[in-house]
């Protein structure tokens, strides 16, 4: 099981590169507490794919493995709602 | 953003990340982009009244040559095909492009690619009829010979864009209908962002380069001119004269070049006269500031020398110390972070987006041989004011001005002046060249080129004065002239021709209304010294029963219009 203070550090890096490309008003705050899905979310569903590849490059290239978090969201049939819902997703799995 | 460019993204693909990274990019212009939504190509190339086009100053078209050619499509899964109408669908293509380029004042086209991973037929791939890379070569070409000339339309070329390694993304291509990675889309935005600059006039026009260890290896003024390295069977002197090779190759597009450089000018201007593997000579260079002093001071000297305006200039130094000055002092300047590898400064010069304009016209190609004339008639009029008047030197010049009317021969030279003149402009307005060719076809107007020559040389089309008759009254609308040949009396020579028109034509009073900009007081100077009248809010006005007066010194010629311009 990767550490998740190394997941979160992975998933700021990606909210900062996605950001690159999000309108002002969208753009994430680097924090747990940060909702990315459902009503209060600031990005819409292009925003949230573009992010969870992000997170997947950045964590693959840290920790060495990442699983593929589309796929397996969907499988698994789980709504993560704030990036600390998918540090926690991403830190069961490696 | 209300000083923003407006630009419109068409896609065969979703393109709202490049719009994003676009908006957010803080390199100048400052944009404001909006995609056409995902797949909206021709749907919105040919409807003038969709909402996507309101107020969109420019418009990018990026496709794959699957979305406009079926014939391609099924050339990629080896059918056998006629390649002539692939053609047919990329002409149809550029039919909608050319139809929707009146919407917009700048339209960008990127050219198409294919993927490095995909093989085609390998050693067949350019074969006539046959390869899909052959296939594709001849749908960019035609697209060259449809668009490449339309003075709206520019062709962007996509490959440098995709052939970075992991340049598409297949990922993000199934999940989210975007097919290539963040890299792709920020190299297209520097290109985008460069042509659009190059629009605006906002492309720079000196490059201004140290000596030592710049354009040559070595310090001259200890090792002397004959130890230099430069040239010869040296990695080092090689590399610097591929440098100069491309800064000569800059001169050629409209650049010009100048010297700073902390030196005894007899001894550098001796190496750049004598060594034999320089590329560049005196005659290359517009001026020089050889000397002991700070460079910042010498760069705006230079630039006051050149009637350029500081942010035109780029400057190349090894030393970063001497940069770090320079952009502290003068940060309009752009000051190049040169590698410390003198090898890879040939690379570092050609990867500069900041040169490119949307013309290149003839005046551009000499403009590197007119500075030099320029500096042989201030060297002429150094030598009169110690012996005698500006009438005197200005006689001595034997000047003569032509007075063209806006034609088919002259337009794009006057489009472009219009655009990029900063200094000597009275309203700044920018137009494409075909809402200008619009403008002046109205019969209560009047727009003509005011060519300048001397015993020096031709300095080509530099003027633009235009104006528009109301009745009994006129105002001068365009009043525009090149910095090479400002305060020799050719603005005057303007004055009088457009003064003389509107007096043929039942005008009483003409007017001439200022609109500053952060560049233009050259402008509101000459008018205040003009004679006319000055009114409120920076107006000024000329009573038209007397005629303007013109130079004695100036011959006047008036070229009639051999050619017609719509609506004209």
């Amino acid at each position: 099981m990767a550490d998740r203070t190394t997941i979160l550090e992975c998933i700021y890096t990606a909210i900062n590169e996605t950001n690159e490309m999000l309108p002002a008003e969208s753009r994430l705050e680097p924090q747990e507490s940060e909702k990315v899905t459902g009503e209060e979310a600031k990005i819409d569903s292009l925003g949230f794919v573009t992010l969870l590849v992000a997170i997947e490059r950045e964590v693959e290239a840290k920790t060495g493995g990442c699983p593929n978090l589309a796929e397996e969201l969907t499988e698994a049939d789980v709504e993560l709602t704030t990036i600390g819902d998918i540090a926690g997703f991403i830190s069961e799995r490696t | 953003m209300s000083n923003s460019e407006h630009v419109l993204i068409l896609s065969d693909f979703n393109a709202e990340m490049m719009a994003g990274l676009m908006s957010n990019d803080v390199e100048s212009p400052a944009v404001s982009a909006k995609t056409g939504g995902f797949g909206q190509v021709s749907s919105v190339l040919v409807n003038s009244g969709h909402p996507a086009w309101e107020d969109k100053t420019a418009a990018i078209v990026w496709t794959h040559p699957e979305s406009v050619s079926q014939v391609f499509v099924r050339a990629k899964l080896m059918e056998s095909v006629d390649h002539a109408e692939a053609l047919r669908e990329v002409d149809k293509f550029c039919d909608e492009i050319e139809a929707a380029s009146s919407r917009v004042q700048t339209m960008l086209v990127t050219t198409w690619s294919l993927p490095d991973r995909s093989r085609g037929y390998g050693m067949l791939d350019f074969r006539q009829n046959l390869g899909i890379r052959s296939l594709l070569a001849s749908m960019n070409q035609r697209l060259a010979e449809r668009l490449g000339s339309h003075p709206g339309i520019f062709l962007l070329d996509s490959s440098p864009w995709l052939s970075a390694s992991g340049a598409y993304d297949p990922k993000m291509w199934y999940l989210a209908k975007v097919p290539f990675s963040k890299d792709v889309f920020k190299a297209a935005v520097k290109d985008v962002k460069a042509a659009l600059r190059g629009m605006k006039g906002l492309a720079r026009k000196v490059v201004i380069c140290d000596l030592d260890d710049t354009l040559w290896g070595g310090i001259v003024g200890e090792v002397g001119w004959e130890n230099l390295r430069l040239g010869g069977h040296d990695p080092i002197g090689e590399a610097l004269v591929d440098f100069q090779k491309q800064l000569k190759a800059l001169t050629r597009r409209g650049v010009i070049l100048a010297i700073v450089s902390k030196n005894t000018e007899e001894i550098a201007l001796e190496a750049i006269e004598s060594h034999p593997e320089m590329v560049l000579r005196k005659a290359d260079f517009a001026g020089w500031r050889i000397n002991w002093t700070d460079k910042a001071q010498n760069i705006a000297d230079l630039m006051k020398e050149l009637n350029l305006g500081i942010n035109s200039a780029v400057f190349l130094d090894d030393n970063p110390v001497e940069r770090a000055r320079v952009a502290e002092a003068l940060p309009e300047v752009l000051v190049v972070d040169m590698p410390k590898d003198k090898m890879l400064y040939p690379q570092t010069l050609a990867q500069l987006d900041c040169f490119d304009t949307p013309t290149l016209s003839e005046e551009d190609r000499k403009r590197a041989e007119m500075y030099q004339l320029e500096r042989e008639r201030r060297a002429a009029q150094q030598q009169a004011d110690d012996v005698g008047s500006m009438d005197e030197w200005l006689h001595s010049l034997e000047m003569s001005v032509q007075i063209e009317p806006l034609q088919e021969a002259n337009q794009q030279r006057i489009g472009q002046l219009l655009n990029k003149t900063n200094q000597m402009n009275l309203s700044t307005r920018r137009m494409s060249e075909s809402e200008l060719v619009e403008w002046a076809s109205a019969p209560n107007r009047g727009l003509w080129g005011f060519r300048v020559a001397d015993k020096f040389g031709d300095a080509g089309l530099t003027g633009i004065a235009s104006c528009e008759i109301d009745g009994e009254t006129a105002e001068i609308v365009d009043f525009i002239l090149s910095c090479r040949v400002m305060g020799r009396r050719v603005e005057e020579t303007m004055v009088h021709h457009v003064v003389g028109f509107a007096s043929q034509n039942g005008v009483k009073k003409i007017k001439a209304r200022y609109q500053p900009t952060a560049k233009n007081a050259p402008c509101l100077k000459f008018w205040r010294q003009s004679g006319f009248e000055e009114l409120e809010n920076e107006t000024f006005a000329w009573d038209c029963s007397n005629p303007y007066p013109q130079h004695e010194a100036i011959e006047l010629k008036i070229l009639e219009a051999t050619e017609t311009i719509p609506g004209k």
